[in-house]
Formats: structure tokens, sequence, C-alpha cells
């Protein structure tokens, strides 16, 4: 497919692409995870980052997920590294000009749980995002009052699940046009009785999740905005898998969402939509359960988007350190191939782990690049031996699409962002600036957030599509394609993927040295299809369905 | 005799071991006795190499490139050293360092390190260099010991550069040498679905598994087994001891502790043979330095406990129990051992715990919720009623449940009208199926219960005339029990002819073997 494709547009990369503004946005979040010393499992898998505009004044403002004390036994005291501010969530304001105000207490938001995840959708139609906060424990469901306050909606809309939810995902998979949420859960993990193991040298360390009994998943049908209805079994999703990222998109092209589940350790789940409610999982013959090798390989973060420009989406996903990160190609009808081999994604990320992850157009090139937030999962020797408390640092990664099928690591010249050695886990991507380019908020276990802003500095056009909803939401699952220069870009509307976080859900798009309006054509949540001539580009342009 | 030197004994009889190793293991310190070893002898490749595997084969793998490199300065032309460097360097990511290593070993040996062709090449195929990749794999698949994973990885090449027909091909030539390479099945589903056989891509799924493709690799396989110098011993002293053998289980185990001896699953298996060979001071001796330098490993502190328990000091195995329940609350034997102790000291709130924790880890085993509302009858009667009734509607049509609610409801004073006139209603039910003195006395009991002493008199001395059997201390324990019930007095303990229940008996050394 790519021996075909010129390389229409090769972008020169600034130095430092992505650089490091979070103290001068005035966001001083640091995680805390609540560790004694015991490896708890859960203390080194959280936490994550969601953008959205809560406010609706235009600009991307930014919700933090926070831990809390693991052990009831045990009290702040007790804990190897401190919390540096409230054991609670923070919702941050954009107030523009890059600069950021902790609301969280006049957002009444009180995200009080043991957090791993946070997911944004407009849950009521009332074209406010409301938040999922999945949790170590029970979850949370936060409407949007549309006034800067949230509700906690949690019982009246049934929403609640008490084991371990590493993150939900938002999608409408019965075409009603509600938003349905999908909670992936992780293992069955209980403090008190926890497993003690034990590295190699024969020192305490982190379990794997093999030495747990997997979660199942859980499917909730909206009803109507009112509450949502627990539809698992009847959906045939009842499978129990350790479920660590999961992504939704119609990967077999009939118009009907699908969802990709990435297990860690454990078969991925390809859900195929079979519209009538249910789900099957395809995932074997599909060739996503596992790596080429045959290996289930131990599934983080994921994402889903159209790597080689042929107009379907393709799945990418975050491993252990000697698994390598996998590339799946898709063939157009959901069947995939492991392309890992020819990408160099492989050899590069074959000395991390990694969780968060994401296909976003860095230098708007028309191709999309990649970053890992790496952190490892088992203490690394030479950090213990040197007195790191929380010995799983490891460098992020950032990867260049060449184009041509092959991607270029460009960590080592990135600059300090991708120098410094942190326990990455979140990552969320959108416009934080409104200035056409993707910019990162990464998380850290037990250290800050980062937001890292995209000064790639470029002339690559861009445009950036906003459908919305009647209600005035943005229509998650819209897909957009454009035929540019010969070229077909295909993205979608979605705050899911990569791991624990939400992302910006606009949809922007890299042009390369187009500069001409452009036609877009959309597929809306509903399956209707829509043709909409003359966009102009270097702008965002608010998009609303066809009549009925 | 102590341990260490015991050790030293163990290790000097088995002199004669593989070179390297039976030296390691005359030291204490297996480690410490390879630093030893190589400081003495700074140019001795032999040692070099024994540290460097250690190192190596218990993931010390800075340490173990270090060594590599220095082995490589000793003998240059020796392709082990640049093989196993480029493992090291591989199994802590640095990928890209391994290539040239690999290429080195494989070059040195003129090709007879098949396994390092093979490693080479996959090394290649994951950098990206796939055309090096496919070149090398080519030529190793002629090779006795590595030809089959060779013609695996080649399949996997060529199915990942699109070409399905001949990655089916390599395949499925690869499967027919070696059908346990189970996990290959599933590229082969891949490729014969690429090639439009989706029928044959569901038949491949359907063998697929986990099994890998096995290639000979002597080099590595002797560096892995320098960390089997423990964990290889304590399961061949694992299995010894199972098969009643328990010297050659107490040398296999003494020599893994040898090599590891900060191993607590080591030293509790060391414990265990050593207590069953009757060398209670010794196996003592052992656990107090495990509880002491792992006051966190809970089966040190059970087995210590068992330990106490064997000498019949009753409040020392329940101290021990309970800080192995501490650590590790789901050990059901520790809660049992606990409970059990606990009941024979009278501390009968501690027992109580104890088998309600034990049930609740052990929710099918009906029998606990007897021996629970035995001890919840010492604390607080009504409990214990409580708890005879949970196991009756577990097992609603067993008279030993019902006889147990009877006894219980009746002497309970606080159990109120209702579940004396139930435990009456029982008592009656029970007797019309079957007429026996154990009946009797149920009723008996229920019919004081509820006021009904004249009909309770009755019953009593039928049963206590059909009761020959019983031993005397059972009739007198009966007649002093019948005394205070006929008169409406409360009974101070809960009326159980088994005496094992109330009086749960120690373990001995029988039960551990």
């Amino acid at each position: 497919m790519f021996e075909t494709l010129p390389i229409l547009f090769s972008a020169a990369l600034a130095a430092a692409p992505l650089t490091d503004r979070t103290a001068e946005a005035g966001i001083r979040f640091s995680h805390f995870n609540g560790m004694i010393g015991k490896h708890h499992f859960p203390e080194m898998m959280g936490a994550g980052v969601g953008l959205l505009d809560y406010d609706r004044d235009g600009d991307l403002d930014l919700y933090l997920v926070q831990g809390a004390l693991l052990d009831p036994a045990h009290q702040l005291e007790d804990v190897l590294i401190k919390p540096e501010g409230p054991l609670l969530d923070r919702l941050y304001r954009n107030e523009g000009n890059l600069k950021f105000v902790d609301v969280t207490d006049e957002a009444k938001i009180a995200g009080t749980g043991y957090g791993m995840g946070v997911s944004v959708a407009d849950l009521n139609n009332d074209g406010w995002p409301d938040l999922y906060l999945s949790n170590f424990g029970p979850n949370q469901l936060w409407l949007n009052q549309g006034d800067g306050t949230f509700t906690d909606a949690t019982s009246e809309w049934g929403a609640g699940d008490d084991r371990w939810t590493v993150t939900a995902v938002a999608f409408d998979y019965d075409r009603d046009g509600w938003q349905d949420l999908y909670l992936v859960n992780y293992v069955d993990y209980a403090i008190k009785g926890a497993k003690v193991c034990r590295s190699h040298s024969d020192l305490p360390d982190y379990c794997s999740p093999q030495s747990y009994k997997p979660s199942s998943d859980r499917l909730l049908r909206n009803q109507a905005g009112a509450k949502f209805q627990q539809v698992t079994g009847r959906a045939g999703m009842s499978a129990a898998g350790p479920g660590l990222g999961a992504v939704a998109g119609d990967f077999n092209g009939d118009g009907w969402p699908d969802l990709y589940v990435a297990n860690d350790g454990a078969a991925n789940f390809l859900w195929l939509n079979q519209r009538d409610g249910r789900f099957i999982d395809d995932a074997l013959l599909a060739g996503v359960a596992v790596n080429m090798a045959g290996m289930a390989e131990a599934s983080m973060g994921v994402d889903a988007g159209d790597f080689d420009g042929d107009g379907d989406l393709d799945l990418f996903m975050t491993h252990l350190d000697r698994q390598t990160n996998t590339l799946y190609e898709n063939d157009g009808q959901g069947w995939f191939l492991d392309k890992t081999l020819g990408t160099v994604l492989g050899s590069t990320s074959f000395a991390y782990t990694g969780f968060g992850t994401g296909w976003f157009d860095l230098d708007n090139d028309g191709w999309l690049d990649l970053i890992s937030a790496n952190g490892a999962v088992v203490d690394i020797a030479e950090q213990k031996a040197a007195g790191v408390v929380l010995p799983l640092r490891q460098r992020n990664q950032l990867w260049r699409n060449r184009g041509d099928g092959r991607y270029e690591d460009l960590s080592g010249t990135a600059g300090e962002p991708f120098r410094r050695a942190r326990v990455s886990r979140g990552a969320a991507f959108g416009d934080v600036d409104n200035d056409g380019d993707v910019d990162v908020v990464l998380t850290n276990n037990a250290g800050p957030a980062e937001l890292l802003i995209n000064e790639s500095s470029n002339k690559n056009s861009w445009i950036g599509l906003v459908p919305r909803t009647a209600g005035g939401a943005v229509a998650l699952g819209t897909q957009v394609r454009l035929q540019v220069d010969g070229r077909t870009l295909v993205r979608r509307s979605r705050t899911d993927g990569s791991y624990v976080s939400a992302h910006d859900p606009r949809i922007l798009i890299g042009l390369g040295s187009h500069r001409g309006p452009v036609a877009a054509e959309l597929r809306w949540p509903d399956g209707r299809t829509q043709r909409i001539e003359g966009l102009a580009i270097n702008q965002y342009h608010e998009l609303t369905p066809p009549a009925p | 005799m102590t341990l260490r030197a015991l050790a030293l004994l163990a290790v000097g009889l088995a002199a004669g071991l593989a070179t390297g190793l039976a030296a390691a293991q005359s030291a204490p310190d297996q480690l410490a006795a390879l630093r030893q070893a190589l400081a003495a002898s700074p140019a001795d490749a032999r040692r070099v190499a024994d540290l460097a595997m250690y190192q190596h084969a218990h993931e010390r793998l800075a340490e173990a490139i270090k060594l590599y490199t220095r082995g490589a300065e000793l003998e240059p032309a020796e392709p082990r050293w640049p093989y196993l460097k480029a493992v090291a360097l591989e199994e802590s990511g640095q990928l890209a360092a391994a290539i040239p290593n690999y290429d080195q070993a494989f070059a040195r040996s003129g090709g007879e390190v098949a396994a390092a062709g093979l490693r080479l090449a996959r090394a290649q195929a994951v950098a990206g260099d796939a055309a090096a990749a496919r070149r090398l794999l080519e030529q190793l698949r002629d090779d006795p010991g590595v030809g089959t994973a060779a013609a695996g990885e080649l399949g996997l090449l060529l199915l990942a550069a699109g070409q399905a027909q001949a990655a089916r091909q390599q395949l499925e030539q690869a499967l027919a040498a070696q059908p346990a390479a189970s996990r290959l099945y599933h590229a082969l589903a891949a490729a014969r679905r690429q090639a439009g056989d989706v029928a044959g891509a569901r038949e491949a799924l359907r063998q697929a598994g986990a099994g890998a493709a096995r290639f000979a690799d002597p080099l590595v396989d002797e560096m892995r087994r320098w960390s089997q110098s423990y964990s290889f011993y304590m399961s061949q002293g694992l299995l010894a001891a199972r098969s009643g053998d328990l010297k050659a289980a107490r040398s296999l185990l003494q020599r893994a502790y040898d090599a590891n001896p900060d191993s607590p699953e080591v030293m509790v298996n060391l414990a265990r043979v050593l207590e069953s060979a009757g060398e209670l001071s010794e196996a003592e001796a052992l656990l107090e330095t495990l509880i002491q330098t792992q006051p966190t490993h809970a089966p040190g502190w059970f087995n210590r406990g068992v330990l106490h328990e064997l000498a019949q000091d009753d409040a020392a195995a329940l101290t021990h129990y309970e800080k192995a329940l501490e650590h590790d609350p789901r050990l059901f034997q520790a809660e049992l051992l606990a409970a059990a102790a606990a009941l024979r000291l009278k501390r009968y709130p501690a027992a109580a715990r104890h088998y309600g924790a034990a049930s609740a880890l052990r929710p099918e085993r009906d029998g606990l919720l007897v021996q629970l509302a035995v001890a919840q009858w010492m604390v607080e009667c009504a409990t214990a009623v409580q708890t005879a009734l949970k196991l009756v509607r577990r097992r609603p049509e067993d008279p030993a449940a019902l006889t147990l609610y009877i006894r219980l409801a009746a002497t309970c004073p606080a159990a109120g009208l209702e579940a004396r006139q139930n435990a009456l209603n029982a008592s009656r039910n029970l007797q019309r199926l079957a007429d026996s003195p154990e009946m009797a006395l149920n009723r008996a009991m229920a019919e004081a219960a509820v006021g009904n002493y004249a009909a309770a008199q009755a019953q009593h001395e039928a049963a206590l005339a059909q009761l020959t059997s019983l031993p005397e201390a059972s009739r007198q324990r009966l007649a002093q029990l019948g005394s205070r019930y006929l008169e409406g007095l409360p009974a101070d303990q809960p009326f159980i002819l088994n005496e094992q229940v109330l009086l749960p008996r120690r373990l001995t050394a029988a039960d551990r073997r």
C-alpha cells in the first residue's frame, strides 16, 4: 500500500517540537499514589487526564485524576511519597493565553475515590460535557449543570461499579442518539490479603495481572438521558479479561461502531457490532487477539487511527518492555495484520513499558505520529539500588510517521520532555491553545502533570472540524473523510483510547502544503452521511447534521 | 551442629559435582564465593564465566554485561562471550547493542553457534532490517538444531511483508516438524486468511496454543542452570520429600539453602523436611532466623506455630498463627489451627473469630459452622444459634445439623421464644423420623426450653436408659447437664456429645507427614 503512495509532505520538525509549559500555565498538580511499601498493585497504575471544554467557552479545560490512601489500615504519615495538595481530582479552567485556574471547588466536583481514569461525553444531550470517573473502588458519574458546576448522578443513573475500573468508553453502539458507556474492568484485587510477589532476585515486587482473577467489563445502555441499563450479558460481552484500554470505531466498515479492548497479558477483544444490540468477539480471526507470533501481549494503551492513509482504522497499542509495541494494519474489512516488524516501532519500544498513547499529527503533514507515555511495572534494579522510592522511571517516546509505512524515533532529539525519566501513565491530546496543532498532556504516577505545547513551527495547513449534536455537544463517533491532493485522510471525533485519559473531541486534520479550501464527507454517529464543500483551511468549522 | 555447619558438611560430601558449581556451593553464600574466587584469580576466564552466568541467571544484567565484556578481553576468539553478552543486552532492552554481538558470536563460531544466528535474525527483523534477517533465516533452515524455529521466523517475516502464500508454506513446514510450537498457528491462520482461505484459518485457530518453537541453545541453557542452583534443588528436594525419601530431600534442600540462604521458600521447605525427620531444634532455629530476618513472611510464622503446637505449647502456637494471618489473611490452615488452639486455651472470642474467618475462606465446608457455633456459644449463645440456623438452611434434611440447632437453641436462654419453639418443632419431627436416644435427648432439651419439664424429664430418662454404650465421662456430663436444663437453669457449655468439637486435638507429627 505504501509502495504506491508518494510522500507528499515532508516537514522538518523543530528540534523540540513539544515544550513543557506546565509551570507557566499555572498547573500545580502532582499525583499521589498512596504507596506504603507493600507493592499494592493499584498504586502504580494510575492516573489519567481529561481535556474538555466544560464551560463551552471555546477552549479546552483540564481534569486531573488523583489517587488516595489505598490501605485503610494506614495513615498519611505512613506513605512513602507525601501528597502535595488535596486528595481530590482537580479541574483547571483554561483562561486563555495558556493560563489555567483551579476551579475544583466552585465546580462542586468531588472526585474522592482512588482514581484511575476519566471519560468525557455529553450523556444527557444537554450540550454540556459530563464526566465519568473510573476508580479502584466505586466509580462516579458527574453531570455538567451548564452553570460551571457538576452534580453526582452515579446512583440516580445506575452508573456505579465498585470493582477496579480503569477506563470507560462512551459510544452510541445502538445509534439511538444517546452515548452509551463501556466500562473496562481490570482484575479482582483486594488490599486486604493482597498477594506478595517477588522479583527474580527474591525481593518484594509488584505482581503481574496473571496473579489475579480477571474482571468482566460492563456495557451500560443510555436510556434517553435518564439512566443507564446494564446490558452486558444481553450484548454478549460478559467475557472476563484484564482490560486496561479500549477504543471504539467502525473497524469493519459497516457503519456501526465496534469496540476494541486491550487486555493486559491476555488475548484482546474485538467486539464487532451485530447491529441488534449484540456484539461478537472476532479478535482471533481478525488477527488482533494476539501478536503475529501468537503471544498475548501486556496491552496497556491503545489507539485507532488511519496511520497509512488508506481510509480505515488501524490499531496501535503499548506493551511491556521486551514485548515491543504493536501496530495492526486494517485491510478495510476488519481483518488486521501485525505490521510492527516493518515500522521501527518494535525495536525502539523494546526497552520500554508503554501506557498512554495516541496517534496525532504533530507537524500537520497529514501523517499520524505517535507518543508513548512510559513507565515500568516492576522495580528497575538499578533505580532501586540507587534509593528511588518508586523505581519504575523511564523516558517517554515520540515517533514521526515518515509516510512510507515506517516511523522515525525522535525521542533523542525532541527535547527535555523526552529526556527525563518519570513513571508516565496518562496521555491526552488536543489543541489546548487553539492554534491549529495538537498539544499533549501527560500524567505521571507520583509525579507532576505535564502540559506539552506543540511548537513544531512549520507552515503546514490544517483544518478543524467540530461536528455538533442538536444539543450542541461534539458528536462523538463522527467520521470525516477528506480528499486532499490525491490522498484520503480519515479522522474521527473521539475522546477514547490512550490510557485512562480523554482527548479533545474536535477533529483537527493536518493538510501539509495544501492551500485551498477542502470538501469533507461526514458520516454522523446515526449513520447519515453529508458532504460539505468549500471549507476554508487554517480555522475551525462548526458543523451540524443534515435535516432528517 | 549449626545449620551453616550442616550445609558445609552436606556440600563437602557432595564434592565432585560439576566444576565451578560444586566449588561455589562449598561456601555458604554462592554469590560471595563466586566473587571471592574471581578476586583470587582475576584472569581466569572460567571464574569470570561462572560469576557472569550467575548474575545473568539472576537478572542482574548490567553486572553480567560487564563481566561478559571482561571475558571477551580474556578470550577474544571465544564466541560464548559476545553471544551471552548479546542475550543479556537484549534482555535488558538494548536490542541495537545486541545485534553486533550476535553477529560477532555467529561469525566467530563459523556458524556453529546456530542459536546466535537465529537470535541475530530475530533481532534484525525487530530492528527493521528484514532483508538481512531473511537471508540469515534461509541459511539456517537446514540446521538440525534451529532449522524448525528458523522456518517459523521466516514465515512471520514473510507474513509481515504481505507474502501470505510463502509465509503459509514456511509456517506449515515448521508446524509439521514441531507441532508443539502451537503459537505459530495464529500466524498460519493469518496467512491462510490473507490468502482467502478463511475455513483454513479457522482450522488453524482451533489448533493454536501457547507453545513456542524450541531450538538448541546450549550456552543459554548452561547459563540458565545457574538460576536453578536453588530453585532446581528446591523442586527436586520437594519431589524427594513427597516420595518419602527424607534423606535425599534434606540433602537437596540444604543445597538449595546454601545457594540462596535468603529465600524464604527454601527456608520453609527445609524446615519442613527437618521437622519431618524429627530434627525439631534445627527446624526451629531455621524458622526463627526466617521470621527475624523476614518478619512479613507469613508461611514462616505459620510453620513456626506448627512447631510450637507439636511441642504442645498452644499459647505460642496461637501467637505465631496470628502473626502469620496478620501478613497473609488468606492462610486457611493458619485460621483453622489458630481457632483450634484458641478453643483448647478456652480463648473463646479468638476461637470464634478464627473459625468465622476460616469459614469465610472456605464457605463450602459446613463442618466449620459447627465449630464456629460452639465457639460462639461460649461468647454469646444467641449468635451461635444464628450460625446453627445458617447450617440448617444449607442442610435442611441433615439430622446432625438439626440436632446442633435444637441443642444450641434449647440451651441458650437468650435465643428467644421463637427459636426455642422452632427447636421443639424440629425435635418432634426428627423423633418421628428416627426414634433414637439422641433424638430423645434433643426432644428433652427442647421440651424443657419451652417449659414442658414433665415431658422433658420423661424424654431424658428414656434417652439415658438407651444410651448404654456411652462412655462414663459422657454419661456423667449428660447427667450433669440434664440436672441443669431439667430445672430450667442455663447450661455452662453447649451440649455436644462429640468431645472433639469441644476440644480439638493438637497436630501430631503424623499429621504433618
